[in-house]
């Protein structure tokens, strides 16, 4: 296994620039997922480290050795694509030991590292079969499989979960973790799926428009989002956003719109600009019979243990998370509280975070 | 709504057997006159033949060369087959999967080949062709079929190809498998259908070829199905019709053969290129 570091690097596809000075150090045997929406410049990304894109400027170095003009096949990393790319001709068998025999490895070697990952996988049974006599989560190991035979230093993952049905996905994505952490493997896995992102990275690169815009743990990215796109791309459901004014009032300072005033949390006190974007996120509230801040139900939407509820407060709409034993119907007052702790707040002009401790 | 659904559907039945009619009678008609006599053809047609005969069939296998022409036939088809596959698989992968400068502009050029009407390019060929000692030869015969078929042929392939998924030849890749052998072990077991189709359709280019093999091929021996049907068919003052018909179908019998043993490849060629 080995660390992955990707310096400045960019990509462009005619003169459009598709991945902006991307910097990452993945430590070895990190799992690192790139995570944005779709035409991000993650894909490329992940691409032009396996080296089938070429790279515009930057380097990439595996094992502290720069592989930019190497060819795939000797940057010693496997891909797991997201259609799978199953040579359908072979059997699961030869599928697994294909490259391994192109490397010129010997008959008995081969066997017994086909044997070794078929069994890891749960795949003993299906080594004789055509892979469209596979289910698409069978298929999605042998796919698997086919990376773990060639034991590489560097797992390349393109979106390889969703494919999947739901409940396969769920179940894959459990055996995805326990797999890459018995094998500690160096993983770079490429989703769009926010949850998949933050139940398996150890880190997470979120990007967009070609550039990481944060770069840290899941838990950090989403308690401190570090601009009004991570904090509503990361958490489900997504977080809510207000525009707010600021006003000031006896020395103390109050976040205010057409419908709310909340004070300032305590720890923002230093603020200084005229109006910020306020975020919360919808399980952040806490309803209250009398006294907090009051909306029209507008939707009910039942997630089973939750119930999730758009409430219209003037002319916003935010959505809030309560336990489903709540009755609550659409058309109704509803009152809640929001803890200051719980808020957020976003430069209105540039959209960066505006944190706590700032001086200037 | 539920009768004027079922009328709408008699309505396209009719007309798909109209259509059906259209296309086949000219196929039927051969059929039902090869087992015509002569005499019958020539006047009072009728749509219901009056007598049946097997003796333009006789006439056919028994008192022509037909058995030698379909050898000679089948020699310079298969020749055409063995020389253009590789030339169209190669053809094909590398202008349509590989970058290389000037690829747009070759793959532009590609089809121009069907340009000249091949009546011009007649004479020149004989010229070349007989400094190269080609003439009177099923090779000779049989490259220039293959000059003919190749280009289209590299047209039809990459239409399967790209119907390929891209990742397979990136998963050989990174797998550090050379592209030789990704060609060999991958794409072309992957692209079987779309191979056995254009080989098919080499086959049949070199088959029906008419005006080369008349030029070509000056001895009778080694005279193909065409030109030997042609040379008794038409006799110096009468044209036997019946034997015609027998003859058409005696030269469509061998590949409607090979079609029911290869055609739902062919099928599944031809349509995987059309559905992309």
């Amino acid at each position: 296994m080995a660390s992955v570091s990707l310096k400045n690097l960019n990509k462009f596809f005619g003169n459009t620039l598709v991945v902006n000075n991307v910097s990452v150090d993945i430590a070895d045997g990190e799992f690192l997922v790139f995570v944005g929406p779709s035409g991000c410049g993650k894909t490329t990304t992940l691409r032009m480290v396996a080296g089938l894109e070429s790279i515009s400027d930057g380097e990439i170095q595996i094992r502290d050795r720069t592989v930019n003009h190497l060819p795939p096949g000797a940057r010693d990393v496997a891909m797991v694509f997201q259609n799978y790319a199953l040579y359908s001709h072979m059997t699961v068998g030869k599928n697994l030991g294909f490259a391994l025999k192109a490397r010129r490895f010997d008959d008995d070697d081969i066997k017994k590292r086909v044997l070794r990952v078929a069994k890891m996988l749960d795949l003993e049974e299906m080594l004789d079969r055509k892979p469209r006599q596979l289910s698409g989560g069978q298929r999605q190991r042998v796919a698997l499989g086919r990376a773990i035979v060639r034991n590489p230093q560097v797992f390349l993952m393109d979106e390889p979960l969703s494919n999947l049905d739901a409940l396969l996905r769920l179940q894959t994505r459990k055996e995805l973790i326990e797999l890459t952490g018995e094998l500690k493997s160096t993983v770079i896995y490429v989703t769009h799926d926010q949850v998949e992102a933050m139940t398996m990275g150890h880190r997470l690169a979120v990007m967009n428009e070609g550039e990481v815009v944060q770069l840290d743990t899941p838990e950090n990215i989403y308690n401190q989002p570090s601009s009004r796109f991570v904090a509503e791309f990361i958490g489900s459901p997504p977080m809510n956003f207000l525009n707010m004014e600021i006003n000031e009032k006896n020395g103390k300072k109050f976040l205010k719109n057409d419908s709310l005033v909340l004070p300032v949390p305590d720890s923002m006190k230093k603020l200084c600009e005229n109006a910020v974007i306020m975020g919360f996120r919808p399980n952040e509230i806490e309803l209250v019979s009398q006294g907090g801040i009051s909306g029209t139900v507008s939707v009910v939407e039942s997630l089973g243990a939750e119930k999730l509820v758009y409430l219209k407060l003037g002319v916003n709409t935010i959505s809030i998370l309560v336990p489903s034993e709540e009755k609550i119907k659409s058309g109704e007052n509803l009152q809640f509280n929001l803890r200051p702790e719980a808020l957020h707040l976003f430069n209105y002009s540039n959209q960066r975070r505006i944190t706590s401790n700032r001086n200037d | 709504m539920n009768s004027s659904y079922s009328v709408i559907s008699i309505l396209r039945l009719l007309v798909i057997v109209l259509i059906m009619f259209i296309l086949l009678a000219p196929f039927l008609w051969i059929l039902i006159a090869s087992f015509r006599p002569n005499m019958e053809l020539v006047r009072n047609q009728t749509l219901i033949p009056q007598n049946i005969t097997l003796e333009n069939y006789v006439s056919l296998f028994a008192k022509s060369a037909y058995w030698k022409w379909v050898i000679n036939s089948f020699i310079v088809s298969l020749y055409t087959v063995i020389l253009s596959l590789p030339l169209i698989v190669a053809g094909a992968y590398s202008v349509y999967r590989t970058q290389f400068r000037g690829r747009n502009v070759l793959s532009f050029f590609l089809l121009s080949v069907y340009i000249f009407p091949t009546a011009l390019l007649v004479v020149p060929i004989f010229k070349i062709f007989d400094g190269l000692s080609l003439i009177d030869s099923h090779l000779g015969c049989a490259l220039m079929n293959t000059a003919f078929a190749v280009p289209f042929g590299i047209w039809l392939l990459q239409a399967f190809l790209r119907s390929l998924p891209p990742e397979l030849e990136e998963a050989a890749a990174v797998d550090g498998i050379s592209k030789i052998r990704t060609l060999f072990q991958i794409i072309i077991p992957q692209a079987a259908p779309g191979i056995i189709a254009i080989a098919m359709f080499a086959f049949i280019v070199s088959w029906t070829e008419y005006l080369f093999a008349m030029t070509l091929l000056l001895s009778n021996d080694l005279h193909t199905l065409p030109i030997g049907l042609t040379g008794i068919v038409f006799g110096q003052y009468r044209v036997n019709w019946g034997f015609a018909a027998a003859g058409a179908v005696g030269s469509a019998l061998p590949v409607f053969i090979l079609f029911l043993i290869v055609g739902r490849w062919f099928i599944r060629g031809i349509s995987a290129g059309a559905i992309k």
